[in-house]
């Protein structure tokens, strides 16, 4: 039977908060350094390059002030373009020690992400 | 089934009606000052007969006044009696009902700005080139009237206006109309109720042409069309679809096609329209990839065209009561006043016309009397005056933005009321009062951020996340409230919670 139900397709990966996302762009990587070779590594790349497009979205879904988000979305920004500078068939350490760096940097805003500002 | 017929096209066109009352008062009341003020020669050269800018001129003037594509025919017909050639007409025509200040401001919201402007580019293009091409093929022997309709100044002449409206409402223009509405309700007793929804997504290659054949004799006023639009671009609908919308849904009605028609006989009318379509959709072909909002997760679906379908679902047993109520959900206040007026300005035009049938209202009009003038009274020229009115509609459209969208404290108070209603609906479970208030939230969002882009001449990227994401969870929790998915709602509901709470205080203690 045909499914008549309508979808808002929501991808599996996708972070459900902030400091998710932050956890996934640390472990990804890691992961992705490990397990160069193996068959689904394409595929992992390519979600951890739509997790990064999707840090200033989820930090606006967040605590975080219009200052800091202008800071996290900077630094996204900064951190897209080393990721797709990244060769994984060769790799440039410089460009991996950018790339956590920026994570580091990105760390710093995971607790006011979730601290209550206003409103109690 | 007779039932869903009538009460389908009964509602359908009623809805249509009440939308475009303020618009056609609008239109009447333009074609009257252009035919008592500025007079045929006037006219002629306000939009540059006979110059290369003369397409140009029809379109801004088109952009710039506030009528929808069932308004704009009685200013059509009153351009085609001061003499303007049918390309000039026809631009005008197809470019007023596109967008308004009102609109545009709206539709700056809804996706990327530049695609926006792009379409609103692209409709200047089109009326340009089917303009030019339609006046090589067609050269018309200037005929422009002896009388030019022009009443001298004075108290007359501000009564002319009046009466030049209520006789025009009583006219010619009333059967186009009704054409123009007869043709969408038509539309929604024969598409099944929401049909529509999956018809235009990005990945059918089909969905501009589905999109043109839909569009023809839909009608949409600019702001309904612009919402469409934003449905279209927050599901990343087809984009060349989206535009096939704006220009023939927003743009065209069958009450148009039967006046050009009438005007320019059955050839004319097939070659226009031909060169229309392949301009229309070979540019929406055109910019369907380079458009298309990358940035967005594509919905398999999209609830813009369920207002063109058929209006009751299976089982609907009080069609009276139904109608009653979805007519209450989707019509302002200001519609229904207005649709009042125009139907005492039809009246008075019948009244009029039956008792007056020797034009001896219409003679005492133009006879010039003596007016007595002081030392510094100066006598301003028809023309001055009527670009005066002109530009003051204008200018009121543009105060109107202010009024349309209010300053952000007092949106958040009002989306306070919407939130609580949408959100209480959804955890008892009333689906359509929840339903209802959604909209409404949703719509609250986007006049925050025009509301704010209009005082601050500036909205930020953090800002438009923060209206963007409470929009996409009142999407998602409108889709788990029609599938009864208890759990998620509840879930939702507390996160929407948050969500505006984080944007209130965004908009109110963090806007700089």
């Amino acid at each position: 039977m045909e499914d008549h139900h309508l979808e808002h397709h929501i991808p599996e990966h996708k972070p459900k908060s902030y400091a998710a996302t932050v956890k996934e762009l640390d472990t990804r990587m890691r992961w992705l350094l490990n397990h160069r070779q193996e068959q689904d590594a394409r595929e992992k790349q390519q979600e951890l390059g739509e997790i990064i497009a999707w840090i200033p979205e989820l930090a606006a879904d967040s605590e975080l002030k219009h200052k800091d988000w202008d800071e996290v979305n900077l630094y996204a920004k900064e951190l897209m373009t080393v990721f797709q500078q990244i060769d994984f068939a060769d790799i440039d350490s410089s460009l991996v020690g950018r790339y956590f760096l920026l994570v580091v940097k990105l760390k710093q805003f995971t607790a006011p992400s979730e601290m209550k500002r206003f409103n109690g | 089934m007779i039932h869903y017929i009538l009460w389908g096209f009964a509602l359908r066109f009623v809805q249509c009606l009440l939308e475009a009352a303020p618009f056609i008062l609008a239109g009447l009341f333009i074609a009257a000052i252009f035919q008592r003020f500025f007079g045929a020669a006037e006219t002629r050269r306000l939009f540059g007969e006979g110059t290369r800018a003369a397409l140009f001129r029809a379109w801004v003037i088109g952009m710039l006044l506030p009528v929808c594509s069932l308004g704009v025919i009685p200013v059509a017909r009153q351009l085609k009696k001061a003499g303007l050639a049918g390309g000039t007409i026809i631009a005008f025509a197809m470019s007023a009902p596109l967008f308004n200040p009102l609109s545009l401001l709206y539709g700056l919201t809804l996706s990327e700005p530049v695609t926006i402007l792009a379409f609103a580019l692209f409709s200047l293009l089109i009326v340009t080139l089917v303009g030019t091409i339609w006046d090589r093929l067609f050269p018309e022997k200037p005929e422009y009237p002896t009388d030019d309709q022009v009443i001298p100044y004075g108290m007359k002449r501000m009564l002319s206006v009046g009466v030049s409206a209520i006789k025009e409402a009583s006219g010619s223009s009333l059967i186009y109309i009704m054409i123009g509405l007869a043709g969408v309700a038509l539309l929604g007793v024969v598409l099944p109720q929401s049909s529509l929804q999956r018809s235009v997504n990005y990945d059918n290659p089909y969905a501009p042409l589905l999109m043109t054949g839909i569009a023809i004799p839909v009608y949409a006023t600019p702001m309904l069309a612009m919402s469409q639009l934003g449905s279209m671009f927050q599901h990343a609908n087809s984009v060349g679809a989206a535009f096939i919308l704006l220009v023939l849904g927003a743009g065209v009605n069958l009450g148009l096609v039967a006046w050009i028609v009438r005007n320019y006989n059955w050839k004319k009318t097939i070659v226009w329209f031909s060169l229309l379509l392949l301009a229309i959709v070979g540019l929406a072909y055109g910019v369907e990839k380079p458009l298309f909002p990358s940035h967005i997760e594509p919905a398999d679906h999209t609830h813009a065209f369920d207002i063109y379908c058929q209006p009751f679902s299976a089982g609907t047993t009080n069609f009276y009561k139904t109608a009653k109520e979805k007519l209450g959900h989707v019509v302002d206040p200001y519609e229904i006043y207005s649709a009042g007026i125009l139907g005492c300005v039809i009246l008075a035009g019948y009244i009029l016309r039956f008792s007056d049938r020797n034009s001896r209202i219409e003679n005492w009009l133009k006879k010039a009397e003596p007016v007595r003038t002081g030392k510094y009274d100066i006598v301003l020229p028809g023309p001055v005056l009527g670009v005066l009115i002109l530009a003051g509609l204008i200018v009121a459209s543009g105060v109107g933005c202010f009024s349309y969208y209010p300053s952000p404290e007092v949106i958040c108070e009002e989306m306070t009321i919407a939130k609580t209603e949408a959100l209480s609906g959804a955890l008892s479970g009333n689906k359509s009062h929840s339903k209802y208030w959604i909209e409404i939230y949703d719509d609250w969002t986007r006049k925050l951020e025009v509301g704010v882009y209009l005082r601050n001449l500036n909205l930020s990227e953090y800002h438009h996340w923060k209206a963007q994401l409470l929009r996409e969870k009142l999407e998602l929790l409108a889709h788990e409230i029609e599938d009864e998915e208890h759990e998620e709602v509840r879930q939702l509901v507390s996160d929407i919670h948050h969500t505006h709470r984080r944007m209130v205080d965004a908009y109110l203690r963090d806007l700089n």
